[in-house]
């Protein structure tokens, strides 16, 4: 490098195909980075030929598209955990694509106060791969008793408000939350999910859970949650937003919803569009998830939700587990799996079979959840951070958890064959992650 | 004697669920012909003599756990029976670190029952012994179905073809579970009464039909099965009363009138008398098999252990 250098570098991704689903763009070009931040983007950036200090990166072949937002995660919260401490979900996040994500409040501590919600948000700037943003607890320890400071919540940085798994039984603290939130520019998310009827329950109510002896969960769990979710939101005018949604008779419901200009968004999670409850046959507890896996039905409403848009969403619901906390009675198993990493393998892998448009499936994890909690990223905007991802939509290959990022393994989805991976990861500028092929 | 050994070809015996229909009349032939020579065999030949076989109760069980530890005594094994406090088993762990330090033992067998559906399995995958399933949560409970169906089958000479009514608590039943899959699979008529709160969902089937009325299940049944009702269903969740479940689906006089003359009533106990079956009808000797179903067990306990013996021990010696 001479002398003459600039001071700040330059990078140029040459010949990739653009996609940012928020502007409908989809194009071939290239994007020149300068000091982590998108300085110019199109088709003939180049036009008049590159200056020899700008670094070239050949993206023949590649999709560079936003990074990914993955608006809900449940990690065990900032004390960390003994199965994946914060900086491995970090890894694990970036190895996935994702550059921004929001913990849900309901691990340890709860997010129930500005000084929990900012701890975390601290201990990720600290790591420095992805954005950690948090939702804080809509009610105190996420007891469904009490409301907690919503306001101070949200100037401490929360973005959204829930109650985590146990969505708030009380449907009148339940109305005073969303009237009250109101206050405040926010998004309530609740977990579509009757307590009563979720008791015990360890797969879908099915043949399948008759068979194996355990206690299903019905359908009905989940629509009765959403029933009184949409008539909350129609009767307070409040925003709320549902996920994780599993079965086609949530679909409907949402989808029904929105026709009658009710205020309702919705996401649901990479298992629900690529697996049905027969995951979890022979006790694989790794396929233990709440809301349960459905039938292959529910899989194929999902994905048509998703095309059209009524649900808006994908969120990962990572939930890393430790061998042991699945290697025990499927009842005694936890709920959860690892999904940082094959978040966007899958939604890729539903593109490439042609159930899923191919920016549809971008702006449900980067640009559309960035509407819901209004936040500032899953777009790609000149002048604006530099945060995308280069991937390969035709790349076929094979989930192994063995060569995970992430401390954790627990995937329902080894061994499957996908098509769509990730490249790189670039994070202001960054690169945060590059397969190993490469 | 020394009836030759057929293989069952498979490590364990789980359920009902891995068995063939061959596997299955094996066993009860096998069981049968142990019954008829008064349980005895000739140690000699039996693959566990002087073998271990380890009974991992981690729920409490008098009957079942009795009937393993002497069919395998009759066998020439030794026998230690475990009962493990379930307070000390809340954690998964608990379960396995049981079972590798009980596999460093050495059984030939480990006869287990456990509270959890699927957790017999979960341990056979660990051990490197022949593992029979006592039952396990609402799942399978395999040899009570094997001592059930050689029961009707000495009774009745058959099981293809008969009516079989299995009355009561379905829904949490290992029991149910296990003979519905024996005894479709041998080609009997099954028919499930219960009230609609205690029966699962997808339960029938090919020859499975289900009934919420005794008086239209009853009818021409040649096999009568009363289920026990726990009584921590009892609570008003699943039904409102014992009186009222014992009106509606307890076996009296009247609705057994309903079945077939000859037909047998069997319970695989221990009974609630006046919940879920009449005391007289329990102990109507023309009638009830209920004792009978007991010696049976040991019968098939002793078959059960023998091909899962074999299979481990490598032969008969």
């Amino acid at each position: 490098m001479s002398a003459h250098a600039p001071m700040r570098p330059r990078t140029a991704y040459m010949n990739a195909r653009i996609l940012d689903p928020a502007a409908g763009l989809d194009i071939t070009g290239s994007l020149l980075v300068e000091s982590g931040i998108i300085q110019d983007m199109g088709t003939n950036i180049f036009e008049a030929g590159i200056s020899p200090d700008i670094h070239q990166v050949d993206c023949v072949g590649l999709c560079l598209a936003p990074g990914i937002l993955d608006m809900y995660a449940e990690l065990p919260g900032s004390a960390g955990s003994r199965a994946e401490p914060l900086a491995s979900s970090c890894q694990a996040a970036v190895a996935g694509g994702i550059t921004t994500f929001v913990t849900a409040p309901d691990g340890t501590p709860v997010v129930d106060t500005p000084n929990v919600a900012e701890a975390v948000q601290r201990r990720g700037h600290e790591i420095g791969l992805a954005n950690v943003l948090t939702h804080g607890a809509l009610t105190m320890g996420a007891k469904g008793e009490a409301l907690t400071e919503i306001g101070l919540l949200y100037n401490a940085g929360c973005v959204g408000f829930s109650n985590g798994t146990q969505p708030v039984q009380n449907t009148a603290l339940l109305r005073q939350a969303l009237v009250y939130a109101q206050i405040v520019d926010t998004t309530i998310i609740s977990t579509p999910l009757e307590a009563s009827l979720i008791a015990g329950g360890q797969i879908h109510e099915s043949a399948l859970a008759t068979r194996l002896g355990l206690r299903g969960i019905p359908v009905l769990a989940e629509t009765l949650a959403i029933l009184r979710d949409i008539a909350l939101a129609e009767a307070t005018g409040a925003r709320i937003h549902i996920g994780a949604v599993s079965t086609a008779a949530g679909v409907n419901l949402i989808r029904a919803a929105k026709a009658k200009g009710i205020d309702v968004t919705a996401h649901t999670a990479p298992p629900y569009f690529s697996a049905s409850v027969s995951a979890a046959d022979g006790y694989r507890t790794f396929a233990k998830l709440l809301p349960p896996l459905r039938e292959e039905g529910d899989v194929t409403a999902i994905l048509a939700g998703l095309s059209d848009g009524t649900i808006d969403a994908i969120a990962s619901h990572h939930s890393p587990h430790a061998e042991d906390q699945k290697r025990v009675p499927f009842a005694q198993a936890s709920f959860g799996a690892a999904g940082f990493e094959t978040m966007l393998p899958l939604a890729l892998d539903a593109v490439a079979a042609g159930r899923l448009p191919m920016l549809r499936a971008l702006e449900a994890m980067t640009s559309k959840p960035a509407e819901i909690l209004r936040l500032r990223v899953g777009r790609l905007v000149r002048r604006q951070a530099a945060d995308f991802i280069l991937f390969d939509p035709k790349a076929g290959w094979v989930i192994d958890s063995q060569h995970f990022v992430g401390a954790c393994r627990n995937t329902p989805f080894q061994g499957r064959n996908v098509k769509g991976q990730l490249v790189m990861t670039i994070k202001n500028g960054r690169t945060v992650h590059t397969l190993n092929a490469l | 004697m020394a009836a030759p050994l057929y293989k069952l070809n498979k490590p364990h015996l789980l359920g009902i669920e891995g068995l063939t229909a061959l596997d299955i009349a094996m066993l009860l032939d096998r069981a049968k012909t142990l019954a008829a020579a008064n349980f005895k065999i000739d140690k000699k030949i039996s693959p566990l003599l002087d073998k271990t076989v380890i009974n991992l109760f981690f729920e409490p069980s008098t009957r079942t756990q009795t009937s393993f530890e002497l069919a395998a005594k009759k066998l020439g094994a030794d026998v230690i029976s475990m009962q493990v406090a379930t307070s000390s088993v809340k954690k998964g762990e608990t379960l396995l670190d049981t079972a590798m330090t009980l596999n460093a033992m050495r059984p030939t067998v480990l006869v287990v029952r456990h509270g959890d559906s699927g957790a017999v399995q979960l341990l056979a995958e660990k051990v490197n012994c022949g593992v029979i399933n006592a039952g396990d949560g609402t799942h399978e409970h395999p040899t009570q179905a094997l001592l059930d169906a050689l029961t009707i089958h000495t009774r009745k000479g058959r099981l293809q073809d008969l009516v079989v009514a299995i009355c009561g608590d379905i829904l949490h039943s290992r029991v149910a579970r296990s003979n519905i899959l024996l005894l479709s699979k041998m080609g009997a008529e099954v028919r499930l009464i219960a009230p609609p709160t205690l029966l699962p969902v997808g339960i029938a089937g090919d020859n499975v039909t289900i009934y919420t009325s005794m008086i239209d299940g009853l009818r021409e049944a040649d096999v009568v099965m009363m289920l026990r009702v726990q009584n921590e269903r009892m609570n008003g969740h699943f039904f409102p009363s014992a009186r009222e479940y014992y009106h509606f689906f307890g076996l009296d006089a009247k609705k057994l009138a309903l079945a077939k003359n000859d037909a047998i009533v069997m319970h695989p106990g221990p009974m609630n008398r006046g919940v879920e079956i009449d005391s007289a009808i329990a102990d109507d000797v023309t009638r009830s098999v209920i004792y009978q179903q007991v010696e049976m067990g040991v019968a098939v306990r002793m078959a059960a252990l023998e091909v899962v013996g074999e299979y481990h021990a490598g032969g008969a010696k």
